[in-house]
């Protein structure tokens, strides 16, 4: 056998990220779960986003623990936390904060720019579609990048920045659902489902006793952001991403070849889309150890990553198709590299 | 060591693999040309097939038309061969895709294709070496394995159909008769060979259609066809020549004398039932056996344009047998040149004897004395017609006291009564009357012009499938009128 391309201090180098890597995230997510029973896979995906640095979107019916879960990240990351709770009547600058005429120890006034909750570490939206679109479009600069702007000024967010939002997808009445600029902006849309019943009773322990598990702050931002520079520098092959981009050209309608495409879909993925499919498969890689994407890893997060960037035509909501019925069958009818040959 | 001492490396061991996976592509691309050739090939040879039955010859296939059909089907065999083929020699398995093979076999995180692909990129940084490195181990422990393409379904029933229909086919190919001369007429067996009322025209048609092979065989055989040809004209002749006679109903004295003569001379004349055959038909089977006319025969009397009087004089005088006779002694001549143009010009004069003989008996009108038509117009009263009242085939002064339609039937035909001026509502198409206001909305109206205002008239509107069959029907009378103009 010849010498390897990487010298062993290479390889116990990159080994060592690797295990830094893994070794944060159990350590976090183990740490959610002393809090948040089961819907391992649902943590799994919100931590990899976290890694990912992008945002997550959490959809679930009432009560199944979707601010717990993001207060128990939050509680989790030694990171500033800021809790935005949506109503109808949320303005803009409740968000993005505003220019107050304050009173100076002079006795005079001074306009200053009075912060909102969106200037933060970590942020949780809860109920977004309560508020009203002209308050759900504050969050788009922000969420894209990573700033707002008063006026003249801008400010700059803190790193490393998350936004977890959640919505009920049940209720209709004094809701506002989300324009597509803003679903696009979250790199994950996660369906918090009913736990498994054998959960049920550690989540009962959990909660209904006098005391409750302490969470305790595992992971600084800067190990955060330390990992999320190891993420980026996963490779990814050519053959690799031309599946990734067939997976995303395939749910556009116009360019697909797929007839459920064609007739349900009224809008595919954007380009940001694949951004997205990218990065969290490399986060995928990296769980696995491995330092290169497959094809197997963007499969695993497609659901996650593509399902809210496919908009549904009215047909296809007349005839109950769902998104995630729309990414299984582009991911049943692409093949992979493997399979070209 | 170098991304491309890595390359170097991973391509010595993808060797065999993309060798195999060469050969493996050429064997599905056989079995796809397979598939494809059973359903294309077949379809060409049928195709083709017909196309050569419903060309002239029909029902044969000449030497040129059989290689056609050849060509064509060896042609698109090949074509699907090319298709399916030549791809692989165009564009051969590369490297890349050797490693997408292997790692489809045993590596499901495709670390061989993607290592491949980094040391190709040359990526320099520490996961991309960490990777080249894993794909080569992964290589390395799994460039054994043996592998399979997904290869097409069978589809062995539809192979076998599509090779069942060729040889079928083929053997329709090899039964059909050739036109280039394999079958030689024997006179005594063909006419009973042949099915139905296909007896003693059919029979000359495919003598007439059979060139003569006397160039090709020696000069004993040549007599021998073309006394077989004498016979075969014998036959044929008692059979055609009372037919045209008896429908022309010209004279029966004629067709008495002429049956007479031809029973004298070949007894089994009479055996043969005298079927009505068209006269077309007749000419086609005297055509060929006509022998050439010799140049001192009169020809220039009978092309000079008769007047009607001559034609009822010859047809009822001694033109006519004289032609019948001619035309008997032609036909048991034997002597037979059928490419030269003067056959045609016979033909041509036989057509007109025979005109001449049925012409003024009421059953044809002479068609070869190039008289004009006569007038048909019913015309306004008062008026006549630019066209002369007499001519061929006109109606008698009868018919024509009583008027002719002119126009279609179905339409409002005026009765014209001699005599009795204005006695319809209108003479002609032209002379409609005036239409309500209500007709006017339900109909398409035009406008009549002229010094005589009649405001507007009624167009005749026919059906959509009445109208096609009336066009069909008015385009092939033109035709054959401007055809017998040009005769």
């Amino acid at each position: 056998m010849q010498e390897p391309l990487c010298t062993p201090e290479e390889w116990k180098e990159g080994q060592a990220a690797i295990d830094a890597f893994k070794e944060a995230f159990v350590t976090l997510r183990d740490q959610v779960r002393t809090q948040f029973i089961g819907q391992g896979a649902l943590v799994d995906d919100l931590l990899s986003a976290l890694f990912a640095g992008g945002h997550v979107l959490l959809e679930g019916v009432p009560g199944l623990g979707k601010t717990m879960l993001v207060r128990t990240l939050s509680q989790a990351v030694q990171l500033g936390y800021e809790r935005i709770q949506c109503t109808p009547d949320l303005m803009p600058a409740d968000i993005v904060g505003c220019m107050t005429l304050i009173e100076t120890d002079h006795g005079g006034h001074q306009l200053t720019y009075q912060q909102g909750p969106v200037v933060s570490n970590f942020v949780l939206v809860d109920e977004i579609n309560r508020a009203t679109p002209r308050t759900q479009s504050a969050l788009l600069e922000a969420m894209q990048e990573g700033q707002v702007t008063v006026g003249t000024r801008t400010v700059p967010l803190p790193q490393p920045n998350i936004f977890i939002a959640t919505q009920n997808p049940v209720e209709q009445e004094g809701t506002y659902p989300l324009p597509e600029a803003q679903i696009d902006r979250f790199m994950v849309k996660l369906l918090v489902r009913y736990p498994d019943p054998a959960d049920y009773h550690a989540i009962i322990d959990n909660t209904t006793g006098v005391t409750s598990p302490a969470i305790q702050a595992v992971v600084t931002g800067e190990k955060i952001l330390a990992m999320r520079r190891w993420v980026r520098q996963v490779e990814i092959s050519r053959p690799v991403l031309d599946y990734a981009v067939r997976l995303v050209v395939a749910t556009q309608p116009e360019h697909t070849s797929l007839d459920l495409v064609k007739e349900s879909v009224a809008l595919g993925v954007s380009p940001r889309g694949v951004q997205s499919l990218v990065v969290m498969g490399k986060v995928k890689a990296l769980l696995d150890g491995r330092t290169s994407v497959s094809c197997k890893d963007l499969q695993s997060v497609a659901l996650a990553t593509l399902r809210h960037r496919v908009l549904l035509s009215y047909r296809a909501a007349a005839q109950r198709i769902t998104q995630d019925q729309v990414v299984e069958a582009v991911l049943q009818s692409t093949p992979t590299t493997g399979c070209s040959a | 060591m170098s991304n491309a001492q890595v390359i170097q490396r991973m391509q010595t061991m993808l060797g065999p693999t993309r060798a195999r996976l060469g050969r493996l592509r050429l064997g599905r691309a056989l079995r796809e040309a397979l598939v494809l050739g059973s359903f294309v090939a077949p379809l060409t040879l049928g195709s083709t097939l017909l196309v050569g039955l419903l060309v002239r010859p029909r029902g044969m296939l000449t030497q040129a038309q059989l290689a056609v059909i050849l060509c064509c089907t060896l042609l698109s065999a090949a074509v699907c061969l090319i298709l399916k083929c030549g791809r692989l020699l165009i564009h051969r398995s590369s490297w890349q895709e050797a490693a997408q093979v292997l790692d489809a076999v045993g590596n499901p995180h495709d670390l061989i294709v993607t290592a491949y692909d980094l040391a190709q990129q040359d990526r320099n940084s520490i996961f991309a070496r960490m990777a080249v490195d894993r794909g080569v181990a992964a290589m390395e422990a799994g460039r054994n394995k043996p592998f399979h393409l997904a290869a097409p379904s069978p589809a062995a029933g539809r192979i076998g159909l599509g090779l069942l229909a060729t040889v079928l086919l083929a053997i329709v190919v090899a039964v059909v008769p050739r036109a280039g001369g394999e079958i030689v007429t024997d006179a005594g067996t063909s006419p009973a060979d042949s099915p139905g009322p296909k007896d003693a025209s059919t029979t000359s048609l495919q003598a007439q259609r059979t060139p003569p092979k006397v160039s090709s065989v020696s000069r004993p055989s040549a007599q021998v066809v073309s006394t077989s040809r004498q016979l075969e004209a014998r036959e044929v002749l008692p059979s055609v020549l009372p037919t045209s006679l008896a429908r022309s109903g010209a004279s029966q004295n004629q067709a008495g004398l002429t049956r007479q003569a031809f029973s004298a001379q070949s007894p089994s004349a009479n055996a043969a039932s005298p079927q009505e055959t068209p006269p077309s038909e007749n000419r086609q089977a005297s055509t060929p056996r006509a022998a050439p006319r010799p140049a001192s025969s009169p020809t220039s009397e009978e092309e000079s344009s008769p007047t009607p009087t001559d034609t009822r004089q010859r047809a009822g005088g001694s033109g006519a047998p004289d032609s019948e006779s001619r035309l008997k002694a032609s036909l048991l001549s034997g002597e037979t040149d059928p490419d030269s143009e003067e056959e045609n010009q016979d033909d041509l004069r036989q057509e007109k004897q025979q005109q001449r003989a049925l012409a003024g008996t009421g059953g044809q009108p002479l068609l070869s004395d190039r008289l004009a038509a006569p007038s048909r117009e019913l015309g306004l009263s008062g008026k006549k017609s630019d066209l002369p009242p007499e001519g061929r085939g006109g109606p008698s002064d009868l018919k024509r006291s009583r008027a002719t339609a002119t126009i279609l039937s179905g339409l409002p035909v005026p009765v014209h009564v001699k005599g009795m001026k204005q006695q319809g509502k209108s003479k002609s198409q032209a002379r409609a009357l005036p239409l309500g206001a209500s007709d006017t909305e339900s109909r398409p109206v035009v406008e009549a012009r002229g010094p005589g205002h009649e405001g507007q008239v009624r167009r005749y509107a026919p059906d959509p499938a009445w109208q096609a069959v009336l066009d069909r029907y008015f385009r092939s009378l033109r035709e054959s009128e401007s055809n017998q103009q040009s005769e």
